[in-house]
């Protein structure tokens, strides 16, 4: 019986032990390999960037130093120095280099022998080598440096000789003249390099006058050799009537846009309204009012052509500069109201731009001066305002060294773009293309709808919301991309004037549903 | 009819347990027939028998776990073995098990010296000794479903994630109780506890939110949490306000501060009362752990109420780089992630606090069947972080013989009807010992939403309906009680 009571009492005691023993799955507490199964694809919407930018910083950031701001309007500007490198006028007028002559003849005294009873005289004129100047080229007046060579061999009786040339004054601006004493005996030599100032009326020639007076009591035994020259002449200005001068060609050439991003980038239909060229011609010591007839031609990258010219009628006057110390820098202007620049802009000209041309001397009364050490030069600015008509002008934006990572389990997303565009263009934003490190496209991100930010109405910004329904091919393609490319058209309602200013207030707004399995794998 | 009214009311409370909580496992215990322990949970409770001695540390040990959401094998599931993954997490049986306020809370009691014992015919004394441990950590669910789910369906409105839950408190408890049996029908009684707290932490006023209007423009992060701490840790920087990344850094565990955990002073006391309507019904009514512990020493009061709007990454300089501002657009981002984690900040000071206890409170009520059976139904609330967490329990208590007190129970939890409980403390001449579990299906351990284990061997001296004291006049006739 006790036996049984202690049964009675250790028998359920020991039930509820084996009550407890563990039935559990241990392996329900092995997470070295978990995975996910239901419903975990949160979808998150969150403002991934905000900011405004202004025209000037999307331009002002691709790596050219050609936009600039004017004022507040912002400006292409491109500078290509010395395309007419100092070119020097000998190449237009020169002074034939030949050396000048004096036609003399031994001078016949008279009666040899005899002792002269009273003096005797002779006097005459000679006339010079014509010199030659360039044709069309009247010279009234003409600066120069030259060997001077005056030499009488010597006689055997005394006289005096008086020499005038009449077109030839010293540099002081005293008359040639010569008096000498010739001494039994002694020859008379006379060589310097002096300036002349040559001033002839009709044509280049040069006229000695001679006087030459034996005094009495002199035996005469022989004539009298005079031989004068001027030679190495060297000019120094001349001054005259230039205009039949032929015109000058410019050597032709060319100057590169090539490395202005900016042109590279845009396309379609669209005009620069404002543009300019200037040929700023660095005129120095040319003291001849000339025209300037330049020629341009550029292509665009799909081999468009257009030429830059003045339209008829129009002539580009360069002023004269008769200051050869000073380097009068005069602007020929190609612009909107006297050449063909518009359509040479709306091309846009990219790479290299060829020029010929021309210089001219401008027909008119009065004389004018050119200097020997004259020169004349010219480079070109171009500048180009964004003063814009456009109708869907086309610009393709390239932003480089994305790196996104972490979207690849991104099943399917939404990208919204709200911004407040305050520049007076309509954009459209018409795909963003996704390229990868060799600038193929993998994919194109097409927007909802047309994808058009709308111009602003006066000075209120305009609101628009562009959205990308990305699927998670997109997101695959989106972490491989290593650059994205933006296609950008733009329009304006007439003629719109972007100033550095205005630009865009943007949010980005990314919706994303992401499947997170793998996350937590 | 008094059986029939008896299974009314416990049908009515059934009912409305279905919002009701896990408890720490002392349902089952609380009702298991002459279980000299009970004096612990119910201080009005007097043992049968003179004296009860419990053994060093092991006359008491309790463990609970209560889970109010889930099994583990619930949400977890092995996939066959061709799959790559061994175990798969079903998301969607997460989100559809988990309660709104998700809960994970345990406890272990320990006793370390117990002497209880009779004087006269109506009085009972005990002393106890014991270290308790309760720790509880959830969040609300709108966590989980704000990562299933994200933020997109809440545009436009205001995305309350809730509030991080973390209660966790040591402490060493020594109680001094008496209970007195007044008359025929009423037994009161108290104990008067005090409390050396070690471990503290807890956290209040939290709340995460999200705010974002309906064109996701931004998103206006929001976070409130205060917390508590009472720990044995140096390196907390006080007084000055610093980003969250950067105020962990220097903290480190001391050991040799834990001697200060005396200055920890707390009291709490149990009440109870049972009152004997009739022969056939006995009601009773107590509570326990109502106290408090005031922390004085290594206490830290840390608060964070900050916000953020998330408005992405300011992009302004990031395009040109020509310009001077240019600011990188991976910089752009870090600038905003910095400024995201620096906007949120904690504050420490070293203010003490007074912390109550996880009071409980019982209800219960017994119906005795004849001298051998008894039905009893238990309500149970516990206060715990500023909520009250009910639970209901019914009971069959056996009494086969005069030596052995068997049970076993239903639980309710919320959400969770298949509690079964089982209870046994039988008699060996002077040593009692017992074994409760308030969930026998917490056996398969990773299907159980709760599981309790209360354990130990008492000393008992003789009891009161033997011969002896029949002799002495102070016999009590014996029955499932």
């Amino acid at each position: 019986m006790k036996k049984m009571r202690f049964l009675t009492r250790v028998v359920p005691f020991c039930g509820v032990f084996a009550a407890l023993v563990a039935c559990g799955d241990m392996d329900l507490f092995d997470y070295d390999e978990i995975g996910i199964e239901g419903e975990m694809s949160p979808t998150l919407t969150l403002p991934v960037g905000t900011g405004s930018l202004t025209i000037w910083d999307v331009l002002d950031s691709q790596d050219n130093d050609y936009l600039f701001v004017s004022g507040d309007t912002l400006v292409f500007e491109y500078s290509e120095p010395g395309i007419i490198d100092d070119m020097k006028v000998e190449e237009f007028f020169d002074v034939n280099s030949i050396d000048i002559e004096f036609e003399t003849s031994p001078i016949d005294l008279g009666e040899q022998g005899a002792t002269l009873s009273e003096k005797v005289q002779t006097e005459g004129i000679w006339a010079s080598t014509k010199i030659g100047f360039t044709d069309g080229v009247e010279v009234s007046e003409l600066d120069f440096w030259a060997d001077f060579k005056l030499e009488i061999p010597a006689t055997d009786f005394e006289y005096t000789l008086e020499i005038r040339v009449d077109e030839l004054y010293m540099h002081d601006g005293t008359p040639f003249h010569r008096e000498i004493v010739g001494v039994p005996g002694k020859a008379y030599s006379e060589v310097n390099n002096l300036e002349f100032d040559a001033r002839f009326v009709g044509e280049p020639i040069f006229h000695i006058e001679y006087k030459i007076e034996v005094p009495a009591g002199e035996v005469i035994s022989g004539d009298v050799h005079i031989e004068m020259s001027l030679s190495n002449l060297e000019y120094k200005f001349a001054v005259g009537d230039f205009s039949g001068m032929e015109p000058v060609s410019l050597d032709p050439g060319y100057f590169s846009l090539g490395s202005v991003d900016f042109l590279e980038e845009i396309s379609g239909s669209f005009s620069f309204m404002e543009p300019v060229v200037s040929l700023k011609v660095r005129n120095c010591g040319i003291g001849i009012p000339f025209f300037a007839d330049v020629y341009m031609q550029a292509y665009n990258k799909d081999g468009k052509s257009a030429e830059l010219e003045f339209k008829d009628g129009y002539s580009a006057i360069v002023p004269a500069n008769s200051d050869p110390d000073k380097v009068v820098t005069s602007v020929v202007e190609f612009n909107n109201q006297n050449s063909t620049i518009v359509d040479f802009f709306s091309l846009p000209p990219t790479g290299d731009v060829y020029y010929e041309g021309t210089l001219g001397v401008v027909e008119h009364e009065k004389r004018d001066t050119i200097w020997h050490t004259a020169s004349v030069g010219i480079d070109v600015d171009v500048r180009v305002p964004f003063v814009i008509d456009a109708e869907g002008m086309v610009y393709n934006d390239t932003i480089n060294d994305i790196s996104i990572s972490d979207v690849e389990d991104i099943e399917r997303g939404v990208l919204k773009l709200v911004m407040k565009n305050s520049i007076p263009l309509n954009i459209t934003l018409s795909a963003i293309s996704l390229l990868d490190a060799n600038g193929t496209v993998l994919t194109n991100l097409l927007p909802e709808g047309d994808g058009s930010i709308l111009a602003p109405e006066g000075d209120t910004p305009a609101e628009s919301t562009i959205i990308f329904n990305l699927d998670g091919n997109d997101f695959e393609q989106l972490a491989k991309s290593e650059s994205l490319l933006l296609g950008i058209v733009v329009s304006t309602d007439g003629v719109a004037t972007v100033k550095s200013t205005q630009g865009l207030e943007f949010m980005m707004v990314v919706s994303a549903q992401a499947d997170l399995s793998d996350f937590i794998e | 009819m008094k059986m029939k009214r008896f299974l009314i009311a416990c049908v009515a409370l059934l009912c409305a347990a279905t919002q009701l909580y896990a408890q720490d496992g002392n349902n089952t215990a609380f009702l298991l027939p002459n279980a000299a322990h009970r004096y612990r949970m119910n201080a009005a409770y007097q043992p049968e028998y003179k004296s009860v001695v419990g053994i060093p540390v092991l006359s008491g040990i309790n463990f609970g776990y209560m889970n109010n959401s889930f099994g583990i094998d619930e949400i977890l599931f092995k996939r066959s073995s061709y799959e790559c993954d061994s175990l798969i997490l079903d998301v969607d049986a997460l989100r559809s098990k988990m309660h709104k306020d998700f809960r994970i809370h345990t406890n272990l009691d320990m006793n370390i010296l117990s002497v209880a014992f009779r004087t006269g015919k109506k009085s009972y004394f005990s002393f106890d000794v014991g270290v308790k441990l309760d720790a509880g950590f959830g969040f609300d669910k709108a966590l989980v479903d704000f990562i299933a789910e994200g933020n997109a369906p809440y545009l436009g409105s205001v995305q309350s994630l809730g509030g991080m839950a973390l209660d966790a408190s040591a402490y060493v408890e020594a109680a001094f109780g008496y209970s007195r049996i007044i008359n025929d029908q009423w037994t009161v009684g108290g104990r008067l506890k005090v409390l050396f707290g070690a471990l503290d932490a807890n956290v209040k006023n939290t709340q995460i939110s999200l705010e974002s209007p309906a064109n996701g423009e931004s998103v206006l992060i929001k976070s409130r949490q205060e917390i508590y701490l009472s720990a044995p840790i140096t390196g907390i920087p006080i007084g000055t306000a610093m980003p969250i990344e950067d105020f962990f850094n220097d903290i480190d565990f001391d050991a040799e501060l834990m001697t200060d955990a005396m200055s920890n002073l707390g009291f709490a006391v149990d009440l109870g009362a049972t009152y004997k309507f009739n022969d056939d019904w006995t009601f009773g009514a107590s509570v326990n752990d109502l106290g408090f512990i005031n922390w004085k020493s290594n206490v830290y009061k840390l608060v964070s109420d900050d916000e953020f709007n998330w408005e992405g990454a300011d992009l302004s300089n990031s395009v040109n780089e020509n310009d001077p501002d240019y600011v990188e657009v991976d910089d752009a981002f870090e600038n905003m992630v910095d400024s995201l984690t620096s906007s949120f900040t904690v504050l420490a000071s070293n203010d003490s606090y007074c912390r109550m206890l996880n009071a409980k409170v019982n209800l219960h009520a017994t119906y005795h069947l004849n001298k051998r059976v008894n039905f009893s139904a238990l309500v149970r609330g516990v206060a715990m972080a500023d909520k009250f967490y009910p639970s209901m329990t019914l009971a069959a208590n056996v009494r086969p013989v005069k030596n052995l007190g068997l049970s076993v129970s239903y639980s309710v939890y919320e959400g969770n009807f298949a509690n079964i409980g089982i209870g046994i403390a039988p008699r060996f001449g002077g040593v009692q010992p017992y074994l409760v579990v308030d969930n026998v299906l917490a056996g398969n351990f990773t299907h159980a939403r709760s599981a309790s284990l209360r354990f130990g061997i008492n000393f008992v001296g003789a009891a009161m309906f033997g011969k002896r004291a029949e002799k002495k006049g102070n016999a009590i006739a014996w029955r499932a009680d």
